[in-house]
């Protein structure tokens, strides 16, 4: 019993402090996203609350807190309210299985960097983006609006559709790897191809992790696969008719799996925490595992500006483009990898 | 192991909660005026139009059908992925244990597009 | 096993509410919860893999298909829909088959199921999602290539059934236009 209570509470700091730190990278991001796409089109962006605009996401979280809550006369009530719950939900769990770090020892202490270590870690993720489409869809179904409606039947068919591609060009990954569980994958990846190059598995498998990356904008509805929200022929998709706070978990959602997926790819394909050379400095333990954690947060952000930078230079898809660019390219790459992949590991 | 489920157990709580507070916060916090037209269906402040809860399309059926199948597909490959690399240097009959299994379905996906069950028009 | 009776509980519950509910969706809605109270039974006999499965595929696959058929049928003529599916014949053969799949049910309750053997193999695998690849790919190895065969009518069979669809879609189309 004394045992479970210190699982529980070590678990709880941690989620806290990663609770919190999601909070602050998503009010963050929202800002970076209007700040760089203002860049792009040659204009100033949000620069008035704060310097250069950096109190502008709490400006914004004020806002949302003190706007109507609007629920339509129409709308089926109950499902109306708990959908922005649904879909807030998956998008933060994802988190509890993301490895930012190693093993951190502190005055005898090992932390691991990481909220939960369980044996089907990847799958656990897989599980949790399957299940983020109902909060799509019963929103919209919910809001009884059809162009909300039209909207998340379109999100839930891409989302599935765009799963299978995702889901099997993790695969390569796995037949390398040899385990589910997201810290051992890292750790796979911490040896050296000829002593100098590290053995990161971009370098291996360079057309999973492409696939990898577009199936996961798709699954995440970002431009240029942002269809369920295309503006000019569905207002704005299924969150239509949401307003004031359930508006922003819609948001928050959003973003969260952006850096989800961000960092899935990160630790998937690009070696997590890992620097190459880092162990030939000798630096202290603690000081490394900072490094790595610094490094680890590096390239998370990379593939957020990524995410950003794709939204405001691409145009949009057309729908049945966006499905045959699933099912007649993907999927058959995806699958031919599996099995180049297979034939040289067996040679 | 059992206790290794705790922590996602505890995480779920916590976001439950979180997602709980807001939801009520937005309730104690917003301003409430009420009016008919406010609250009917937005669409781009034109009066609504018709049904909202329409038939859809047998295309999306169609393809929920086409993501279960490759998705049971999917589950299939992970065990697989995951003990291959141990098992291939000795039998190499794990890869055409599953390719014949893959080599089926290609054919399944082959016969879909060429009978046009792919395309979206 | 107090987790046990609460995960059985919510099970319970939630299903009479998918069978008890008038509105299609919120029957989905609780499904959705059965689903999930069912993986977390499958967590506590530690079998996560299948678990996993029971989300992936379960949760996030079939549940969508049938939200997608609730969405397909109009709802709005209730009274032609049960004409359609309380034909006698269907509700006979609806009975037959609970029937059968009750007596099936209550007769493993009776007996008990006889745990199968494990392959030592198995057995020394780090974890269940090995043990169960150990399993499938070395011993019940046929089942699993049928199991392709079955995926493959399923896929065939969808698609002669959505044609047809818009086949007499596209026939009644023409009948109104005229």
């Amino acid at each position: 019993m004394a045992e479970t209570l210190v699982i529980i509470g070590v678990a709880l700091a941690k989620i806290v402090v990663v609770f919190a730190a999601l909070q602050v990278t998503i009010m963050y991001l929202v800002l970076a996203e209007r700040r760089i796409s203002a860049f792009i089109q040659d204009r100033l962006g949000p620069n008035r609350v704060g310097w250069e605009g950096l109190l502008q996401p709490i400006a914004d979280g004020l806002k949302f807190l003190f706007k109507e809550d609007i629920i339509p006369s129409r709308a089926d009530k109950v499902i109306f309210v708990i959908a922005p719950a649904m879909i807030v939900l998956p998008a933060l769990m994802t988190f509890a299985v993301i490895p930012f770090g190693g093993v951190l020892t502190f005055g005898g202490i090992k932390i691991d960097l990481q909220v939960a270590s369980i044996d089907i870690g990847l799958l656990y993720v897989l599980a949790m983006a399957s299940i983020s489409v109902y909060g799509i869809i019963f929103g919209s179904w919910a809001s009884a609006n059809k162009y909300a409606l039209m909207g998340g039947l379109r999100s839930c068919a891409q989302m599935i559709s765009y799963e299978i591609p995702l889901g099997l060009s993790v695969m390569g990954v796995l037949m390398m790897t040899g385990t589910l569980k997201l810290e051992q994958v890292v750790e796979a990846q911490s040896t050296y191809v000829w002593g100098v190059i590290p053995r990161w598995n971009i370098i291996f498998q360079p057309l999973a992790f492409l696939l990898f990356l577009t199936s996961a904008m798709a699954e995440n509805n970002r431009l240029p696969f942002d269809l369920p929200e295309a503006e000019q022929e569905l207002v704005a998709g299924y969150h239509t008719e949401y307003s004031s706070v359930k508006f922003a978990m819609f948001f928050m959602a959003e973003y969260a799996a952006m850096i989800t997926s961000s960092a899935l790819v990160v630790i998937l394909f690009l070696g997590g925490w890992l620097v190459p050379g880092l162990e030939a400095l000798g630096l202290p333990q603690i000081v490394k595992e900072l490094v790595q954690m610094g490094a680890f947060v590096l390239k998370v952000s990379f593939f957020l500006f990524l995410y950003i930078w794709v939204r405001w230079t691409f145009p949009r898809f057309r729908y049945d483009q966006l499905m045959r660019l699933c099912w007649k390219v993907l999927l058959p790459l995806a699958l031919a990898n599996i099995f180049v992949t297979g034939i040289v590991m067996a040679m | 192991m059992l206790s290794d489920y705790i922590p996602i157990l505890v995480m779920f709580v916590f976001v439950f909660g979180f997602a709980a507070f807001s939801l009520i916060i937005t309730h104690i916090f917003g301003p409430r005026r009420a009016g008919r037209e406010k609250l009917e269906p937005y669409e781009s402040g034109m009066p609504p139009l018709g049904e909202t809860h329409r038939r859809t399309s047998v295309k999306y059926y169609l393809f929920a059908m086409f993501f279960i199948i490759f998705d049971v597909e999917v589950i299939f490959l992970y065990p697989w992925a995951v003990i291959f690399k141990k098992y291939v240097a000795d039998t190499p009959l794990i890869l055409m244990e599953m390719f014949t299994f893959l080599i089926v379905l290609i054919v399944g996906l082959v016969y879909v597009w060429r009978k046009g069950g792919l395309e979206w028009e | 096993m107090v987790s046990f009776y609460i995960l059985a509980a919510i099970t319970l519950i939630s299903s009479l509410m998918v069978i008890s509910r008038r509105n299609p969706m919120h029957s989905a809605l609780w499904l959705l919860v059965t689903f999930f109270s069912l993986a977390g039974i499958y967590l506590l006999l530690s079998a996560e893999f299948i678990a996993a499965v029971q989300i992936i595929i379960y949760a996030g696959g079939v549940l969508v298909l049938y939200i997608f058929v609730i969405m397909l049928v109009d709802l709005s003529k209730e009274a032609a829909l049960r004409a359609a599916f309380h034909k006698p014949a269907q509700v006979g053969f609806a009975a037959l088959f609970a029937a059968m799949v009750m007596a099936v049910v209550l007769t493993v309750a009776k007996r008990g199921i006889e745990p199968s053997r494990i392959q030592e193999a198995a057995v020394n695998a780090p974890d269940t999602t090995r043990a169960f690849a150990h399993e499938l790919f070395l011993t019940y190895l046929y089942p699993f290539e049928i199991a392709s065969i079955l995926l493959l009518v399923a896929m065939i069979g969808s698609v002669i059934l959505a044609r047809r669809g818009v086949a007499a879609a596209d026939t009644v189309r023409e009948k109104e236009a005229r």
